[in-house]
């Protein structure tokens, strides 16, 4: 969509107070932090050139010298040294990221200061109506977080016991934890699982008697450092059985969700008629059965023919437990 | 967009802060660049650019010269208003702030939550409370323009894709995260009401009507909208209200050893020598049946009917199609 004049000016208006704190920025820089081209940040940066104090002299203009692309400053930036209020989408960024952090927070105290500086921004906003919100989330902090949030800033083991809801069963696991993660409104916990020796993606709601351990994970953290930016929080990243081949299956509309929750995994979606043909990567086999049973309306599953007559078995065998309990 | 318009944005910005007193229409007229034409022109120039500013977050202070006569009123904008003005942060408050702007992965929150670190701290300052957080975003392409629209009051019309594409024109009243996805709440002035959107499931570009300010936000219809009814609504692809006092109690045999997530859910006595009971309130019945199908032969409906119903028409469904196969 085209840029309207007014998205012009919100930028072009922070761009001035950005270069007076940030001197000697890239063009490339500042297109990078202002979401946009650096076409659009040289356009910028010649019209601000010609703005100014009424009257519009040499003396009275903002003066940029962004002659080298790899050096901008502002010479004079006339009345807009200081940073603008936040704007709309600034502000919702922050406030809804606040949310989410408290989300996270190690204990209640921690809660209270988030939510205080919420409402200091929210006050600093003024009057002006936010118009994005997020669905409500724990207020509570949860003290395995806690524990959690302990182990990763001291790099030190954690020891718990995981209810898998793929295998559904409980292990025991010591683990060099990485960081925490939000995907789909579900808190995650990536670390290197001791044993294995790779990274796991856990869900922290299944997570049950979480213990820190003296022991320090530095040695396997800095090992595992090269890929530490890996790891989509998706069930391809926890251990088992993984199918060795894509998956074809036919989805209906109604499970459309299904398509777009699932982004990471699956290879190409095509409408039909009345349905979505779907393929998936090579995924855990018992994630994907599961998934597939769960989705409104019929499902076929066209290939590998081995997850189509297990497919079957499941549907039959549980419509079968329905019909045996029957009063 | 024309630049002329932008930079007499700018320069109305600026003059308007710098000057200490009150600043008329006919100075500003006179000196500020950009102003030509017709007085009537200037007129609804001037009118139009304060409504944007306004849009922007920018107030312009409206005020008489001398206040001991009601002569011409005059302009300015403060500082104060201007600015950003969070007063002193702690170390830690900046910390926060920090992990709060940079834990949306991508999309327009992420650049918007840079920019905003951008203006309340110095880059030198390394947060660090010891927890690294990322948050998914699945924001579209979409977000910005809708919030934009919302702002100026704007309608939209888009493309909308549930079982069947249709074209919508709608006042956009709100937009809600949930679970990783952005919903508009608006007000559909074909169907008379309130509908919400799944941001994902717009399809091609959204059209900005010209008109700004033509609608105001029905804060009643807002308020009627509780977020998991918006996501159930939108999952199921009725895109309706359904009631919302819907909480009910759901009762499930569980074979022993089995279902160990769900058993964390609710309370559990054991039944007969196979099974256990688990009991647990829900909200919404498709959803509710999609979770307990994830566990297969393991779990079976006892109550309610309405739940073991939804369970059971979805497995035929999947049977019909092996039968036909």
């Amino acid at each position: 969509m085209a840029e309207t004049a007014l998205e012009r000016v919100a930028r072009s208006l922070d761009l001035i107070p950005y270069l007076v704190s940030h001197p000697g920025t890239s063009i490339s820089r500042l297109a990078e932090v202002f979401g946009t081209s650096s076409l659009a940040i040289t356009k910028d940066l010649s019209l601000l050139h010609m703005c100014g104090l009424p009257g519009y002299s040499h003396l009275e203009l903002i003066d940029i010298n962004y002659e080298d692309p790899e050096y901008v400053e502002v010479i004079d930036p006339q009345v807009l040294e200081a940073p603008r209020k936040l704007s709309q989408a600034e502000s919702i960024s922050l406030l809804l990221g606040l949310e989410q952090l408290a989300s996270l927070a190690k204990d209640n105290q921690t809660i209270d200061e988030i939510l205080a500086l919420k409402a200091k921004i929210s006050a600093a906003i003024g009057d002006m109506e936010i118009h994005a919100r997020a669905a409500s989330l724990e207020s509570e902090a949860n003290p395995l977080v806690g524990i959690v949030q302990e182990a990763i800033s001291q790099r030190r083991f954690l020891e718990f016991t995981y209810v898998s809801a793929i295998s559904d069963q409980v292990s025991h696991r010591v683990v060099a934890p990485l960081r925490l993660s939000i995907n789909l409104g579900v808190h995650y916990l990536h670390a290197i699982d001791k044993e294995i020796g790779e990274e796991r993606t856990f869900k922290i709601a299944h997570i049950t008697e979480a213990r820190l351990l003296d022991e320090s994970a530095i040695e396997l953290l800095q090992g595992n450092q090269a890929r530490e930016d890996v790891g989509d929080s998706h069930p391809n990243s926890l251990d088992s059985e993984l199918l060795r081949e894509s998956t074809i299956v036919q989805i209906s509309p109604a499970a459309l969700y299904f398509i777009e929750e699932n982004q990471a995994i699956i290879e190409s979606h095509l409408r039909r008629d009345n349905y979505y043909e779907v393929v998936i990567s090579p995924i855990n086999e018992e994630w994907l059965l599961r998934a597939l049973l769960g989705l409104p309306g019929p499902v076929t599953i066209l290939r590998p023919k081995s997850l189509e007559s297990r497919f079957k078995t499941m549907v039959e065998q549980t419509l079968y437990e329905y019909d045996s309990t029957v009063e | 967009m024309s630049d002329s318009k932008t930079e007499r944005l700018i320069n109305l910005t600026i003059a308007l802060l710098a000057t200490r007193r009150y600043m008329t229409k006919s100075e500003i007229f006179h000196s500020v660049a950009g102003y030509e034409g017709s007085p009537e022109t200037m007129e609804r120039m001037f009118e139009r650019d304060k409504d944007e500013l306004r849009a922007l977050g920018i107030d312009i202070e409206v005020g008489n010269l001398d206040p001991l006569f009601d002569d011409e009123p005059g302009y300015r904008i403060t500082r104060e208003n201007y600015g950003l003005n969070l007063g002193e942060l702690t170390a830690k408050e900046v910390s926060y702030i920090s992990l709060a702007a940079h834990l949306w992965r991508d999309g327009v929150l992420s650049s918007a939550g840079a920019r905003a670190f951008n203006k309340i701290s110095e880059p030198v300052v390394q947060a660090d409370v010891g927890a690294s957080i990322l948050l998914q975003d699945t924001s579209s392409q979409h977000f910005e323009s809708i919030l934009n629209a919302i702002e100026e009051r704007r309608r939209i019309s888009f493309d909308y894709f549930t079982s069947q594409s249709s074209h919508r024109t709608v006042e956009p009243y709100e937009l809600v995260l949930s679970r990783g996805f952005w919903y508009l709440v608006a007000f559909d002035r074909d169907r008379g009401d309130v509908r919400t959107f799944k941001l994902a499931r717009i399809s091609g570009d959204i059209a900005l009507d010209k008109k700004t300010a033509s609608y105001e936000i029905n804060k009643d219809l807002v308020d009627r909208s509780s977020i998991s009814q918006i996501v159930s609504d939108v999952k199921s692809g009725t895109n309706e209200f359904a009631n919302s006092d819907s909480a009910f109690l759901v009762a499930l045999k569980v074979k022993k050893e089995r279902a160990r997530v769900l058993r964390m859910r609710g309370t559990v006595t054991p039944l007969d020598q196979s099974w256990d009971l688990i009991e647990f309130y829900a909200s919404d019945i498709r959803t509710t049946a999609s979770e307990i199908l994830w566990w297969g032969s393991d779990v079976v409906v006892v109550e309610p009917l309405e739940l073991k119903e939804q369970v059971l028409e979805n497995l035929r469904q999947k049977h019909g199609v092996i039968q036909h196969g």
